[in-house]
């Protein structure tokens, strides 16, 4: 029974990264209409600047995690604006400048700080119920960055103006919405979410090259499953992937445990086409 | 001039729409676009309000060239536009939508009043005020359009078919909206494919008919209604 609870909480724990990816990625496609993988690439180079900012410039986690989100909204924002922009409307081409800038990115950072895996010293010490601090931190702060998005969304002028280019884009403009802006602000709150995940994640585990790719796969799982559009179908989508990946893992066999999510994509696909929140 | 277009040439890739599209448009009037389905009177309407950007030629509003300006700043100077196809925001309620409206502007106690105010002209909107708008019914969601449109506080409105699909009863509430809109100084340009409201309450008639004006008469003048009809009725 303990064993179960605590596969049910890490499950939580690397649900919440996924949610995280997820939402950036999710709010992305579905108002600027761009499968943005890059992000994957965010998450790393985002998590690379706050070891380096805690490693070597000394500053406090709780700094190192907002300077990840800026330099994730940065770079998000750069990608857009000289990148994405220019081909709003040609879906392939963006498609391609996302894979390619998260190849691209990837390699830069293996050039620069070689593929030999980096550790990120511990900034909380003690443990709850058999979770570590660091652990739980990673929940509370997903959560809070959820309910902030979530306000963001709901409750400002911007947010209204990013709804409603979403669901009636000519329309919006006619009133007065740039568009332009939208996206840039858009992309910049997935850039920020990307780079907050990189972050939480990388006191758990260990800071290398390649550590976006299973969490940026694992995000489009999630948006495909969650339905286009819907924070909460993203949010129950990231936790319930990562609780059954967990489980799997531990009561089937971790040997297919990255497997479980495409298994599970491929089910809820054949019998729910727009993914079980999907409104699209 | 308060509307003014010179030989507007816009294309779609390689499909050309507008062939040197000019037209001269007057404040205060209520101003007719026919055409037959597929004539460009929809890619009119949204490249003066800059949707759509013109290969050539030029709009000007006002002594202000509105070609290569952005949708937001045309229509910070006055000019609205009401799309095809009732295009409210589903997900939102209709207070939402009318704030919607004002997005341009500032002052929000002057948008609240000015919400009270719309949701008085049009009861049935103050009904449903807290309503998702994707719930209100065809007449009503048109409603909402054009309280919509009005929350930008426009010189000039440009509506495309705002009668499609209401029954005859609505399509006459339709027009006595448009002619007290135009009573209290509002310019329109209208697109509508009821001959009839259109004729019976515009002040000027242009066709468009192979990508150019092909007419442009007074609506009192029946050769202009001729002409139409028989564009209309194929011929
Ligand atoms: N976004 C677009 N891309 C490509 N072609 C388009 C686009 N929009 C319109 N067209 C084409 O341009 C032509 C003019 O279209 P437009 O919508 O302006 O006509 P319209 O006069 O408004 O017609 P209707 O009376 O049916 O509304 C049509 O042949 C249409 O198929
Ligand atoms: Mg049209």
């Amino acid at each position: 029974m303990d064993t179960l609870l605590l596969q049910i909480g890490n499950g939580l724990i690397i649900g919440s990264i996924y949610a995280l990816v997820a939402l950036g990625i999710n709010v992305i496609w579905s108002i600027a209409d761009v499968p943005d993988f890059s992000q994957g690439a965010i998450f790393v180079v985002s998590a690379y600047i706050s070891y380096f900012a805690v490693t070597l410039a000394k500053i406090p986690y709780v700094l190192a995690l907002v300077l990840g989100m800026c330099v994730g909204s940065f770079m998000a924002f750069i990608f857009e604006r000289f990148l994405y922009r220019r081909w709003r409307g040609a879906g392939r081409v963006q498609l391609l400048c996302a894979i390619a800038l998260f190849f691209l990115w990837t390699n830069v950072v293996n050039a620069l700080w070689t593929a030999k895996a980096k550790m990120f010293p511990a900034y909380l010490k003690g443990s709850m119920f058999g979770f570590s601090y660091m652990r739980i931190a990673v929940v509370v702060v997903a959560a809070i960055l959820f309910v902030l998005v979530y306000l963001f969304i709901m409750k400002t002028k911007i947010g209204k103006a990013i709804r409603a280019a979403s669901q009636e884009s000519e329309a919006a403009q006619v009133l007065g919405i740039n568009i332009n802006t939208v996206n840039s602000v858009v992309f910049m709150l997935g850039g920020a979410l990307s780079g907050a995940a990189g972050v939480l994640v990388s006191p758990l585990y260990a800071i290398f090259p390649t550590m976006g790719d299973l969490p940026l796969l694992k995000a489009l799982v999630v948006v495909i499953l969650g339905g286009f559009g819907t924070v909460g179908g993203v949010l129950i989508c990231g936790l319930g992937l990562g609780v059954l990946e967990t489980l799997g893992a531990g009561y089937l066999s971790s040997a297919y445990q990255h497997g479980y999510a495409f298994v599970i994509l491929i089910i809820v696909l054949t019998f729910l086409p727009k993914g079980l929140f999907g409104k699209v | 001039m308060f509307l003014s277009i010179r030989d507007l040439y816009v294309n779609y890739g390689k499909f050309e729409v507008l062939k040197g599209v000019s037209m001269e448009i007057e404040e205060g009037k209520i101003s007719l676009l026919l055409g037959a389905n597929g004539s460009g009177k929809s890619t009119l309407l949204k490249t003066i309000s800059g949707l759509n950007r013109p290969l050539s030629g030029s709009i000007w509003f006002q002594e202000t060239r509105l070609n290569g300006m952005a949708s937001y700043d045309i229509l910070r100077l006055g000019v609205a536009q009401i799309l095809e196809g009732r295009r409210i925001f589903p997900h939102m309620t209709v207070v939402e939508n009318l704030e919607l409206g004002a997005y341009s502007r500032r002052n929000k106690r002057e948008i609240a009043r000015e919400i009270e105010a719309m949701c008085e002209r049009f009861p049935i909107l103050g009904k449903k005020r807290k309503e998702q708008s994707s719930n209100l019914s065809g007449g009503e969601q048109q409603t909402l359009v054009i309280a919509l449109a009005l929350m930008t506080k426009a010189k000039l409105l440009l509506m495309d078919e705002p009668s499609q699909g209401l029954s005859p009863l609505l399509v006459n509430e339709v027009a006595d909206t448009i002619t007290g809109l135009n009573k209290d100084g509002l310019s329109i340009v209208l697109v509508e494919h009821n001959l009839r409201l259109g004729l019976s309450i515009a002040d000027q008639v242009y066709v468009l008919e192979n990508g150019k004006i092909a007419f442009d008469a007074s609506s009192k003048d029946l050769s202009g209604v001729e002409y139409a009809q028989k564009i209309y009725l194929g011929g």
